[in-house]
């Protein structure tokens, strides 16, 4: 594979990684952008590890998720309280927060940050290797009680709370899982560009992530997989003199597809529908069959 | 004595440029309860027009002032359909996704296409007219005492309207129980409106503020006013006006006193903490959420 192929790819990696980060929180309601920070806090820890400590990178690796869990989950003890607008400001507030400490931290480097980054070969295996297991996680917990209890928040916290679930406890284990996800994700970036600033870890970030959790349609985990390529390819595909408009395309592109197509591209009606196409194997149409008839004797009210 | 006089004084014109921008946030948050955090980017940007108006006729102040006023008013007054529309799904987290994507729009259009994205300076005609005061270190000028006295009058006059006026108290009806404003007659899109023509005419003082008392205007200026405009809004409490404007006034001035006495790379990190603190530990805000 060319470099350039290469690199796209890991860095899509890294994209989905961190949308779905983002669409965990989402799941129970909370647009929490902390995954942006903890990605800067993992790629700091694995890049001061390996470079300065000379740790193997599976050490470093493994400390910078602790690292990034254990700052989501301190702000996420408080967020557990907030909802909505609270909680997306606050989480904002502390990307800005972090990217300030991280300026003037001097044994980070500062405004420069950490620079030539050992080269590994294995990253792009590596990469995709965390985007699957995760994915399958993901694809698990929709359907497991987690899951529903996430769904039942975001629909209704105050109600999902008398139905005897622990709201606050969800959404501190949601907002922590999402930020170690956003280490694991910064890990992956910092050695695919082998250098790390405090400056990537700010709105350009986030305003990428959420165009593509946003425009990929954020109530599946796939919308992820189809935008982050989708979004990241087409900058790249611009003549040369047009990239400094990105930016701009990409927050008129967010405004226009919230307004006119709320469920974006992948909507959870989409999944539905190609997931029963792809179940409807041959030898299963009967129990098929079987099923619709029941559900319309169902429907008529009969007693089944 | 003379320093922590002069600082007092550019911290309250800073914190009554704040609270003008929190006063219209919060209206936003009270009549539309979405939180328009574009708001702030559209004063900057506000503040290019002027500039670039200025630039164009050497440096006529009048000019100035009117492009700002109307660009702000224009500005503010365009983006309402789109927050109408967020406002009537009743969905405040994609109003924020919005006005942060605004909000980038703007500062790209600010930090490439204009003056080559380097800060603005404004003309002395515009920051340095009237009687300024010095006295040794104390040193004060005209448009930053202006500035605290527009930011005290708008806030005042804001809430002389809202709680004086039959508009405003449709405005606060509306804060209260939107399906029951409907049912006694108040007309929600036309209230919306509005509430953006007003909250736009707010911009338009906050923007001459900005030019006349800061002298300058940047891009990060702008991210900076949005995220603390924000935060004080949330902190004091989405929607309490009083509780808004007396935070802000408080940010301001902790901020020009750790800047004056404190390790000045560290202040904006110190203030965002200390505000953080107070979101988790108070979610409803320090004085209380009325929206």
């Amino acid at each position: 594979m060319s470099p350039a192929i290469t690199l796209f790819l890991e860095l899509v990696a890294v994209y989905i990684l961190m949308t779905w980060a983002l669409y965990l929180p989402f799941k129970a309601g909370q647009l929490f952008n902390g995954p942006v920070y903890t990605m800067a806090v993992g790629g700091y820890t694995a890049a001061y590890c390996v470079q300065s400590l000379g740790w193997p990178l599976p050490a470093a690796l493994a400390l910078a998720v602790v690292l990034a869990a254990f700052f989501g989950f301190i702000p996420a003890l408080g967020f557990a309280r907030t909802r909505g607008i609270a909680t997306a400001m606050g989480s904002i507030a502390l990307i800005f927060i972090v990217q300030s400490v991280l300026m003037n931290l001097d044994f980070l480097g500062g405004p420069a940050g950490i620079k030539r980054l050992p080269r590994l070969s294995y990253l792009l295996p590596m990469a995709y290797g965390f985007v699957v297991v995760i994915g399958v996680l993901l694809s698990r917990l929709e359907r497991s009680r987690m899951g529903r209890a996430m769904e039942a928040i975001a629909a209704d916290a105050d109600f999902a709370g008398t139905m005897g679930v622990s709201v606050s406890w969800v959404n501190v284990a949601a907002l922590t899982v999402a930020s170690a996800i956003g280490g694991i994700a910064g890990v992956i970036y910092t050695f695919v560009i082998r250098s790390i600033q405090p400056t990537t870890f700010g709105f350009t970030l986030l305003l990428y992530v959420w165009a593509m959790l946003f425009v990929g349609g954020r109530y599946t985990m796939w919308g992820a997989v189809v935008a982050a390529p989708l979004l990241w390819g087409l900058p790249q595909l611009l003549p040369g003199q047009a990239t400094s408009y990105t930016r701009i395309i990409l927050g008129c592109l967010l405004a226009i597809v919230i307004v006119a197509a709320p469920n974006g591209i992948i909507s959870r009606d989409l999944v539905n529908r190609v997931s029963s196409v792809l179940s409807r194997a041959p030898h299963d149409g009967d129990q098929t069959r079987a099923r619709a008839t029941l559900t319309q004797r169902e429907e008529e009210g009969e007693d089944v | 004595m003379e320093v922590f006089l002069a600082q007092l004084v550019a911290g309250l014109s800073i914190g009554g440029i704040y609270a003008l921008v929190a006063a219209g946030m919060n209206l936003l948050l009270l009549v539309r309860n979405i939180m328009n955090y574009s708001f702030a980017y559209v004063v900057l940007m506000a503040t290019y027009f002027g500039w670039m108006a200025m630039e164009a006729t050497d440096g006529d102040p009048a000019l100035g002032v009117i492009t700002m006023f109307a660009s702000a008013l224009l500005l503010t007054v365009v983006t309402e359909p789109l927050f109408r529309v967020m406002a009537s799904r009743n969905a405040p987290l994609e109003a924020v996704v919005v006005g942060v994507g605004m909000g980038m729009v703007l500062t790209e259009v600010m930090s490439q296409f204009i003056h080559q994205g380097r800060p603005l300076v404004f003309p002395s005609a515009l920051t340095s007219w009237g009687p300024g005061m010095s006295h040794g270190l104390f040193v004060v000028s005209f448009p930053q005492v202006v500035a605290i006295v527009v930011g005290v009058l708008t806030v005042v006059g804001l809430l002389t309207f809202l709680y004086r006026s039959k508009q405003g108290r449709a405005f606060r009806a509306m804060a209260q129980d939107l399906g029951t404003a409907r049912i006694i007659g108040i007309p929600l899109t036309r209230a919306g409106v509005y509430s953006f023509i007003l909250a736009g005419l707010m911009a338009g003082i906050a923007a001459i503020l900005v030019s006349s008392a800061l002298s300058t205007s940047s891009a990060p200026l702008a991210d900076l006013l949005a995220l603390k405009a924000t935060v004080v809004v949330l902190v004091a409490g989405g929607g309490n006006l009083v509780g808004g404007f007396l935070l802000a006034l408080a940010v301001g001035v902790a901020e020009s006193l750790t800047q004056a006495y404190m390790p000045g790379r560290w202040s904006v990190a110190l203030v965002f903490g200390i505000l953080m603190v107070a979101i988790i530990a108070r979610p409803n805000g320090v004085f209380g959420s009325r929206s």
